[in-house]
């Protein structure tokens, strides 16, 4: 068993009996067995795996190298900020998965094996829904419970990970005096996690963005309806919605038109979310949740798919991807406003995932790829003051 | 007109027409189409006659020629001769060592050989002096204050952390590509302790101020000054910004917020003048300043990309032994492996103070 520390490799009898490096006598956080063969207590989701044991005792060695280069894979090696959610995707993407049928929680994980068909439909490409599905190792609530607490009882609190609890991050009042100012754009993510995690590396920052979560999450109560005062300053606003490939988030794009958000304001509002056949061409782990139904100008297919109750979460997607993602979609739907007088002002413009395969624009008849605007030197270029 | 427009506008005059010294006979502007540029421009117009003035723009090369068109058009309404300078990689490349040896300090992005270029058109023209908009962007506010605002709001962090955090490209992720980092992020070097030096001794001042002033104190004349004077004054001509004048500087500062950034439109009061100054449809043009395509000179197939590469490659014996190859490597690939990696502009800007570093070492002969 390799130890993350000095790298020695400890025999396994020896690593298991002492659960310590032989080399330099750190402690190993997992001993490559399966953690909870011996362990009675239940999995924390409830439902069926109260019963049985929880899925990942089906032969996956557990090791701290494993974990530790999940860490270091969804982190680029420390580079990015990182959720505990995106954490568990990562640590999914190294397990092998079980055979198929086999998920172990009370709302199903399955995940998804695309055969990247080409649909030539609209020249938009993408995959095609999924033919076979197969339970994922664990729960996100197994994974955090049983390996990722071990984790930090071990090794401490990796480095790089996003404190998402807004209350600790942003309850603090907006000065008064940055009411009068505005800012030049508007993110709209999903939930607070992966706001707080755009807000960790700086996407705010290099994109004078304001960043809100649609939970409600982030920022904190008292920093959000100052942000919306600022954000009412800006007449010329271009607002982003990049959210998961679900029914509910899709249905959540229309309340952006609502008084709780925009109203009737002239705002452009632009969805950059995950769509189905994105996250098919993408192999994102799918979770099975309620059918809540929703009604879109998406394909039939990808309709079904959200109808059938299945989500795919940004969360599958490492920072590093997922921050260029969200600036090209800022990028496309700010220079859509300038170029085009889309009717759709009062509604919500649904543009499509700006990633490979390429975004596409829903129309009545269909879908077309998305063409990304012109030349993009004038976003490139070196500012004199390149330091500010 | 709005409280302070006025002052502002005899200000500028002012500071212009202190720095148009009876000895010259003909002044060079720097005018690269942006709102200071054209204000500058507007102004020497207002006091020299037309055959006085020269006006010298860059052209980088297609497809990075767009602020020609603009220059052009600001040029022709002022009645003043323009001159395209060759900023071409090429031209870059021939003129990278001379505008080196031009800088007293190994610190230098992507705008130094262009400034050097500029101030040598002027010379070869015959100009007394160079005059530029340089300035602008820290005095009035400019784009460089909007993600401080934006961090301000969403986060809750202090003024003092959060101006830190504009030299995070600097003091952490060029850092990262040498050994032990650049000597001035050492740990004897405190950036915070330096920014609240810097910090306004008035607790009057608005946030705006404040940031301002700082721009001012720290990156204007502290920075974009000297290395502007530097590499035109090598020339055998003055350099002239006149946006830094003290006494324009004081009375900036204390404008209304409103009169600088305007809900998100920031230089507001530098829009007015350059509407009031010239004409609506030259206000109207777009206005982006001075954009180097460093990140295309660094990556791209031509010889000044190769220079740049050799320079920075193992291959290079004089090469700063601190570099580390790994992160350099894939900087040159085109990929900046951090959180602001989607901005391709990141890149050139990372990799020109690297290379700067290196040229500047190679110019002065220094091994350490």
């Amino acid at each position: 068993m390799k130890c993350i520390h000095c790298q020695s490799n400890t025999p396994n009898k020896i690593a298991r009996a002492t659960s310590k490096c032989s080399a330099c006598l750190h402690r190993f956080a997992f001993t490559g067995l399966p953690q909870m063969d011996s362990v009675v207590e239940a999995d924390p989701m409830g439902g069926r795996s109260q019963h049985r044991p929880p899925a990942y005792a089906n032969h996956i060695a557990i090791t701290d190298m494993l974990f530790h280069k999940a860490i270091q894979g969804v982190g680029s090696g420390g580079k990015y900020s990182f959720t505990v959610k995106q954490l568990y995707y990562e640590f999914m993407r190294r397990l092998p998965a079980p055979a198929a049928g086999g998920c172990a929680t009370a709302v199903g994980i399955i995940a998804i094996m695309p055969l990247m068909l080409a649909m030539g439909v609209g020249g938009a490409g993408g995959g095609t829904a999924p033919a076979k599905v197969a339970g994922p190792p664990m729960s996100f609530e197994t994974f955090t419970h049983y390996y990722y607490n071990q984790w930090i009882r071990i090794h401490g609190e990796p480095e790089g990970l996003v404190d998402a609890n807004p209350n600790t991050l942003t309850s603090t009042p907006v000065l008064p005096e940055l009411l009068n100012y505005s800012f030049d754009r508007c993110l709209i993510v999903d939930n607070a996690d992966i706001a707080a995690m755009l807000v960790a590396n700086r996407f705010h920052f290099e994109n004078n963005c304001a960043i809100l979560s649609a939970d409600g999450g982030y920022p904190a109560r008292e920093r959000r309806d100052a942000i919306m005062t600022m954000l009412d300053r800006n007449p010329n606003l271009v607002v982003a919605y990049l959210h998961d490939a679900s029914a509910s988030a899709f249905a959540a794009a229309a309340t952006l038109r609502s008084a709780e958000w925009f109203g009737d304001r002239r705002v452009w509002i632009a969805d950059i979310g995950l769509s189905p056949r994105q996250a098919w061409a993408q192999k994102l782990l799918v979770e099975q949740g309620e059918n809540v139904g929703v009604a879109s100008r998406l394909p039939t297919d990808e309709l079904d798919w959200l109808n059938q109750g299945y989500t795919c979460s940004l969360s599958g997607i490492r920072p590093a991807k997922l921050l260029k993602t969200a600036y090209m979609g800022l990028t496309e739907a700010s220079r859509a406003t300038y170029e085009d007088d889309f009717d759709t002002m009062g509604g919500v413009f649904l543009m499509g995932y700006m990633w490979s395969p390429a975004g596409y624009v829903y129309h009545d008849t269909g879908f077309s790829p998305w063409v990304a605007g012109g030349d993009t030197a004038a976003f490139d270029a070196s500012a004199p003051d390149s330091f500010g | 007109m709005p409280a302070g427009d006025t002052e502002i506008r005899h200000a500028l005059a002012d500071s212009v027409n202190a720095r148009l010294l009876p000895s010259y006979k003909r002044i060079g502007i720097a005018l690269s189409g942006g709102l200071d540029s054209t204000i500058i421009a507007s102004l020497c117009r207002n006091e020299l006659d037309s055959n006085q003035l020269m006006a010298f723009t860059l052209d980088f090369g297609p497809p990075w020629s767009d602020e020609v068109a603009t220059a052009s058009a600001i040029a022709r309404h002022l009645d003043i001769p323009l001159y395209i300078v060759d900023a071409s990689p090429a031209n870059i490349l021939r003129n990278i060592h001379p505008a080196t040896a031009a800088m007293v300090s190994p610190y230098g992005d992507a705008v130094c050989v262009p400034w050097y270029l500029l101030g040598k058109a002027a010379a070869e023209a015959g100009c007394d002096a160079l005059f530029s908009g340089e300035g602008g962007d820290q005095v009035f506010g400019g784009w460089a204050n909007k993600p401080m605002v934006t961090e301000l709001a969403l986060t809750g962090a202090t003024v003092d952390a959060v101006y830190a955090k504009t030299f995070h490209r600097f003091l952490d992720d060029l850092s990262g590509l040498l050994h032990g980092g650049f000597e001035v992020s050492s740990a004897s070097f405190d950036v915070h302790q330096w920014i609240r030096d810097c910090l306004p001794k008035s607790a009057t001042n608005t946030l705006l101020a404040t940031l301002r002033h700082l721009n001012f104190a720290t990156k204007g004349g502290g920075t974009i000054s000297p290395r502007f004077t530097e590499l035109v004054e090598i020339h055998g001509i003055d350099a002239h910004a006149p946006f830094f004048d003290t006494q324009l500087v004081a009375e900036a500062l204390a404008l209304p917020d409103s009169s600088i950034l305007d809900g998100s439109t920031d230089k507001a009061i530098l829009r007015r003048l350059v509407s009031d100054m010239t004409s609506p449809e030259i206000a109207a043009l777009p206005k982006r300043g001075m954009g180097v395509p460093s990140t295309s000179w660094a990556i791209e197939n031509h010889p000044l990309g190769h220079k740049v590469r050799h320079q920075l490659s193992r291959r290079n014996k004089h090469r700063d032994p601190r570099i580390r190859q790994d992160s350099v490597d894939v900087l040159l690939s085109g990929i900046v492996d951090a959180p602001d990696a989607y901005r391709r502009r990141r890149i050139g800007e990372r990799i020109w103070t690297l290379f700067q570093w290196e040229v500047f070492r190679e110019v002065h002969s220094l091994s350490e």
